[in-house]
């Protein structure tokens, strides 16, 4: 990496728009041409927007409140962030190459790193290669895709597990990084069998350190199950074969239970000029529940419930009758994919939202959900105490959607726990101007699930900055104890996990 | 693919036939490693591309991390596809993962990339006629 490349700015100072000023005069495809005509009367699609630096460096943010100076670590952010290139515009939020965050908190202070993840995508094409296919773009020329890892951007989400550092994506390998610099070391190999297998982006930590993760992959109709030791070493892996295997982002864990629901949302590979186009819903088909033994990875059994999609679940326990319980955010059908996160690339929101449900699995098959959320309220990104992963939970942080919440944007606009057993939901409605990140749980020490912090970012579109907040969970209305600000925007991004120091 | 018996490294091959075209030349680039061997095949038709032992041509290289040039002499007019993998671990097969993807360098003449999968023999075909023909094949791992 070039000396230049690097971009180093002060805590405070002007926000700097990060995106070469020769673009706007370069010709433009008719999607970065309709992205930046809306964006001047919609400022909110900053979040969009996109940056290409491969580093940000922040040594001090400013900070407004008091930091918890017992809340120190790493908080990791990953998400797409090279929304153009050149006069291409992707045209799906999830095509931009990766950008990943680490926010280093010690003694109240805290500061920003980010920095491209180096994947053999990006690197081909930052050495002059043409550019190549992605889920919902195909660049004129651009080669078909040969494997997961050709075109793999690495943007989803970041797993730290056995001391070591990765970003995710699903269709390919992990990528690890360096957990202080963030440079990229390279994909990760488990085994010669899984290697460059899809790897999902939420791979879920029993209480003794096993790591589960799953992978689909289309062209071989094989889900892919992973375990693997606290050590880090692949323990097992089980190639779970189907008729046809779906896009499947998210799976749960319970102490003797893997739990994957199949939508009937499937890929006619080869059938549209892109991945993200030959996607089917074929919502008169049931989505397929499948629950797998985790002591023996060959004891299935497979059920039946009606069609719906879903990126995210909470967490899942079993009761004492053996019924399996969980939350999840849940779609009556994929558009929130298909038209959603496409729209938005060129400036236009069609919304389509979650509603936040627990499903119960009974011994026998049979199936119920049940709304956890009021009609009004539409949640996402939900996120539990990881030390509860597998049992029983009672808290769940949520992002919001409220229908009478005032906002200038349509996007999430507030922050929730939603107690499960009480089915009290505490909220903090943000400003008018804020767009809302995951927010994580963070331990204070104790085991109570209220003892500790919630950490997350928000995008302020008016300021055109990112802010790193943190609330105390057991009073999430009373709003963050104190906001830490960049002095640059950071696209919106997906997931994020704490580190502790 | 099997060994072809013919004495390989940087050897002419003559090919005996009645209707001769011009020489082939292979040229294979982007080894990563010199550690085994490049598995260069060629083939004739769609009906035998990339089946194991239905090869026109089957070589077997030491690999270089220079480009490797090979030249055959006396294949028949007509056309051919080239396929070529670094067999760094010198098992004698092209390594997949469980999803059948390669887990080794692997190239096509045309540089022909498939869609989530192999090239289509018409994408890595190529037509040797009278004149000599260089065909270029990149590996990516």
């Amino acid at each position: 990496m070039k000396r230049r490349d690097f971009l180093k700015l002060a805590a405070g100072s002007a926000a700097l728009s990060l995106l070469p000023r020769e673009w706007a005069l370069a010709a433009q495809d008719d999607w970065q041409a309709a992205f930046h005509a809306a964006l001047a009367e919609k400022p909110w699609l900053l979040g969009w927007l996109g940056v290409d630096q491969p580093l940000l460096e922040t040594e001090a943010l400013a900070i407004e409140g008091v930091w918890p100076r017992e809340l120190s670590g790493s908080f990791y952010r990953n998400g797409p962030a090279r929304h153009e290139i050149g006069t291409l515009r992707y045209r799906h939020w999830f095509d931009p190459d990766g950008m990943v965050h680490r926010y280093a908190i010690a003694n109240g202070r805290v500061a920003h790193r980010g920095r491209m993840v180096a994947t053999q995508k990006y690197q081909a094409e930052r050495a002059g290669g043409p550019l190549r296919q992605s889920y919902g773009t195909a660049p004129p020329g651009a080669a078909p895709i040969s494997s997961g890892d050709a075109v793999n951007v690495a943007n989803i989400s970041m797993l730290s597990h056995a001391g070591r550092l990765f970003a995710l994506w699903e269709g390919g390998s992990p990528y690890e990084l360096d957990p202080l610099t963030l440079e990229t070391l390279g994909p990760k190999v488990w085994s010669p069998e899984t290697q460059g297998l899809p790897f999902n982006a939420h791979p879920r930590k029993d209480a003794d350190g096993t790591l589960w993760a799953i992978g689909y992959a289309l062209t071989a109709n094989v889900l892919v199950l992973y375990q693997i030791g606290a050590d880090g070493t692949l323990l097992r892996v089980a190639p779970l074969r189907f008729d046809r295997v779906p896009m499947v982002h998210d799976f749960v864990v319970t102490e003797r239970h893997l739990v994957i629901v199949l939508p009937p949302y499937f890929a006619d590979l080869g059938s549209a000029p892109t991945l993200a186009e030959s996607f089917v819903w074929r919502g008169s088909e049931p989505a397929r529940v499948v629950v797998v033994d985790k002591a023996d990875l060959t004891q299935i059994r497979t059920h039946e419930m009606p069609a719906h999609f879903t990126f995210h679940y909470g967490n899942a326990w079993e009761d004492t009758d053996g019924s399996i319980r969980l939350d999840f955010a849940r779609y009556a059908d994929p558009k929130i994919v298909s038209e959603t996160f496409s729209a938005v690339q060129r400036g236009e929101w069609r919304g389509h939202f979650a509603s936040h449900h627990l499903m119960t699995i009974s011994p026998r098959g049979a199936i119920r959900e049940e709304p956890l959320l009021a009609p009004a309220q539409s949640g996402e990104f939900p996120h539990v105490d990881r030390r509860r992963v597998g049992r029983r939970h009672r808290k769940v942080t949520l992002l919001l959607r409220e229908a009478f919440a005032s906002a200038n944007h349509p996007y999430f606009n507030s922050l929730a726990r939603l107690d499960l057993e009480s089915g009290k939901l505490e909220r903090y409605a943000f400003g008018p101007d804020l767009l809302p990140e995951e927010h994580v749980f963070v331990p204070r020490g104790g085991e109570d699930e209220d003892d500790g912090w919630l950490i997350g970012t928000c995008l302020d579109f008016r300021r055109g900055v990112t802010q790193l907040g943190v609330f105390d969970a057991r009073r999430v209305s009373e709003g963050p104890l104190a906001v830490a600000r960049l002095p640059y925007a950071i696209p919106l991004g997906f997931h994020g996990t704490f580190v502790r120091a | 693919m099997r060994r072809h018996s013919l004495p390989a490294l940087f050897a002419g091959l003559c090919l005996a036939s009645a209707a001769n075209a011009a020489d082939l030349s292979i040229e294979v680039k982007g080894a990563r490693s010199e550690a085994g061997t490049l598995m260069i095949a060629v083939y004739d038709s769609a009906a035998t591309f990339r089946k194991d032992g239905q090869e026109t041509v089957a070589l077997r290289v030491r690999a270089r991390a220079s480009a490797e040039r090979i030249t055959l002499s006396g294949l028949p007019a007509g056309g051919y596809a080239i396929a070529v993998y670094h067999d760094e671990n010198q098992n004698q097969k092209l390594d997949t993962n469980l999803a059948g993807i390669p887990t080794e360098g692997n190239g096509f003449s045309n540089g022909a990339v498939g869609s989530f999968g192999p090239p289509e023999f018409a994408a890595a075909k190529l037509v040797l006629g009278a004149s000599p023909t260089l065909a270029s094949v990149t590996l990516a791992y």
